[in-house]
């Protein structure tokens, strides 16, 4: 498609179709009513600036952010892929640097790398520019600077890593491996006018540092300082975090999550419920925590024995190593592996019974989803239990499934709250389920098992409290404000079968 | 209800004594300022399009005068009732600034004359 003549369309194709279809017209006669009073011809430099600026920033949707944030999360997974199948090189002759670009995969592994931040970044940008925290040039400066940012920081890390393979044998580095700090510096400026741009816009939204008429200098220039300041830090910060294998699917698949729900969406979907909750009489912080006796009793045995299996657990991982002899000589089954792999085992079989207990408790009624995320979450305990059973040389691998069902889970949860299409809910939801099971899934599994008394504990208190309540709301007279006319209150003790 | 951007306060000011088209708005808010304010029709459009969103202008008629289309926007009872809030904001700082500057001289004078 050839460019127009016309000095004022061609300008505005800097604009997205859709706002040429709504405003072009219109847009274009205002400009040239205005160039007409002014005797101009054709626009003003300044003017045709503020059309590239506004109409490149026009294009910052939450929809282009969405797309944006995902292709970023999509682009570090290749990222990672890529750098994986590049280990293990033994015998290769030191990098000279230029390999990065004469070896496709060493390219394609630079290029998505420094690819996936930058998209994220622009998704962010484009969803700060939704929610009105970045006007239109401030988009377009931290869109810009944050792409070329992230460039020269990719480029840098390149660098210094030619210049590490260098170094190690004691070969003399090339001109690419010494410039590492040049091109740091140039990373952390661009990055700091970045970051700036975005924390200008956070201040803004302070009072005392808002622009207001005819006192806008002062407090703007206050407000630009302060905004470099903070961005210096924040773009090492990001800088640094971006280094962390696999930090930008987490962070993109959060952007875009966020992108979906700030996406104007033309018939909201509307999570059917079950049953609206029937408003309770009594003050909330008075109320009984179940009002099913026969749910409050199971839920109680199961914590009790939870308290019990899950402490011993936790004392036999920390301190196991003082009596294991011993129960290996009494012939207690498993009892010769690692103290803290079978404490691991035996907690996750705690932490299980606590994970059934809890939605007796505080989900009303039967819930088929309630039902879905207790057997995804047993599951995966469970399988954490199974993957210490097997020992040290399990490689976590049972672990990761774990965190894997958990993830699925989550993403499943996510696709029926989040806004939009399916096409458009369904992969965020996958990709945000994806990035919460790596980066939380695998941590939480981890160490849960060893905090299941804790948990055990919190619900036998919680249950005690709410027996007590009950108990006392029984012995007020008649008309009490806590036992009021028309109140139900299920007494715990005596429904126990 | 936070204050008024500076381009939205002016596009209301203008719409204020009825409804106007694009241009016809960035004359007048050259006018009303004293030519101390000049926006941009890039400004004038994105503020606009946020203030019709946010229900304090909409959308009158669209007609095409000599060759060239023409959108007349409104003041919305809204964007009334915010740019009057406004208006109160400023006066109430404009009073309490002028109040200072009048209470300054009488304290010198005070001190002159007991001295």
């Amino acid at each position: 498609m050839s460019a127009p003549r016309d000095p004022y369309e061609r300008l505005l194709r800097w604009y997205p179709r859709a706002w040429r279809d709504a405003h072009g017209e219109v847009f274009l006669a205002t400009m040239r009513d205005a160039d007409d009073d002014a005797g101009r011809a054709r626009p003003s430099r300044a003017d045709a600036w503020s059309v590239r600026v506004h109409g490149t920033a026009e294009r910052l949707t939450p929809a282009a952010g969405w797309g944006l944030a995902t292709a970023g999360a999509l682009a570090s997974l290749v990222s990672v892929v890529l750098l994986f199948t590049q280990l293990g090189g033994d015998g290769r002759s030191p990098s000279t640097g230029w390999e990065v670009l004469t070896t496709p995969a060493a390219l394609a592994q630079l290029l998505a790398s420094a690819a996936a931040p930058a998209l994220v970044s622009l998704g962010a940008v484009a969803l700060l520019r939704s929610l009105r925290v970045l006007s239109d040039p401030a988009s377009v400066l931290a869109g810009t600077a944050a792409v070329v940012a992230w460039g020269v920081a990719s480029v840098t890390s390149t660098s210094w890593g030619v210049g590490f393979e260098r170094a190690d044998p004691g070969l003399e580095q090339t001109p690419f491996a010494a410039a590492t700090w040049p091109l740091f510096l140039a990373a952390a400026v661009v990055g700091t006018v970045a970051a700036a741009a975005v924390w200008d816009g956070v201040l803004s939204v302070v009072p005392a540092l808002r622009d207001t008429r005819g006192q806008h200098r002062p407090r703007a220039l206050v407000r630009r300082a302060l905004a470099v300041v903070l961005g210096a830090p924040t773009s090492l910060f990001l800088g640094l975090g971006a280094l962390a294998l696999g930090s930008s699917v987490v962070v993109g698949a959060g952007v875009a999550a966020a992108c979906l729900v700030r996406r104007r969406d033309p018939a909201p979907r509307v999570v059917p419920r079950a049953q609206a909750p029937v408003p309770s009489p009594l003050p909330r912080r008075r109320r009984p925590l179940v009002a099913d006796g026969r749910r409050a009793a199971a839920a109680g045995q199961l914590a009790v024995a939870a308290l019990l299996v899950g402490s011993a657990a936790t004392v036999h991982a920390l301190w196991g190593i003082f009596w294991q002899d011993a129960l290996v000589y009494a012939g207690v089954p498993f009892a010769s592996l690692p103290s803290m792999n079978l404490g691991l085992a035996v907690g996750s079989v705690a932490l299980a019974l606590v994970v059934v207990a809890v939605p007796l408790l505080v989900v009303p009624g039967r819930s088929r989803t309630a039902l879905l995320v207790t057997a995804a979450v047993v599951v995966a305990v469970l399988l954490r239990g199974l993957d210490a059973l097997r020992g040290p040389e399990s490689n976590i691998a049972l672990m990761l499934v774990g965190a894997a069902v958990l993830g699925l889970m989550a993403a499943a949860l996510l696709a029926r709250v989040l806004p939009g299409r399916p096409a458009l809910r369904w992969p965020t939801a996958v990709l945000l389920g994806a990035a919460l099971g790596v980066s939380t899934g695998i941590g939480v599994l981890a160490v849960a098992p060893l905090l299941a008394p804790l948990g055990a504990a919190t619900l036998v208190v919680a249950l005690l409290v709410s027996a007590a309540r009950v108990r006392r709301a029984r012995l007020q007279p008649a008309g009490h404000d806590v036992a009021g006319p028309g109140l139900h209150v299920v007494d715990v003790d005596r429904q126990r079968p | 209800m936070p204050p008024l951007t500076e381009p939205a306060f002016w596009v209301l000011t203008a719409l204020a004594e009825g409804p106007l088209h694009g241009y016809a708005v960035l004359k007048r808010v050259g006018e009303l300022s004293g030519g101390t304010t000049s926006l941009r029709v890039t400004t004038l459009y994105a503020t606009l399009d946020r203030l019709s969103q946010q229900g304090l202008v909409r959308l009158v008629s669209e007609e095409v005068v000599d060759g060239r289309a023409r959108r007349t926007y409104e003041i919305t009872p809204d964007g009334r009732g915010q740019l009057t809030a406004e208006a109160e904001r400023l006066l109430a700082r404009a009073r309490a600034a002028q109040q200072q500057l009048q209470a300054r001289p009488q304290l010198g004078h005070a001190l002159v004359t007991t001295s």
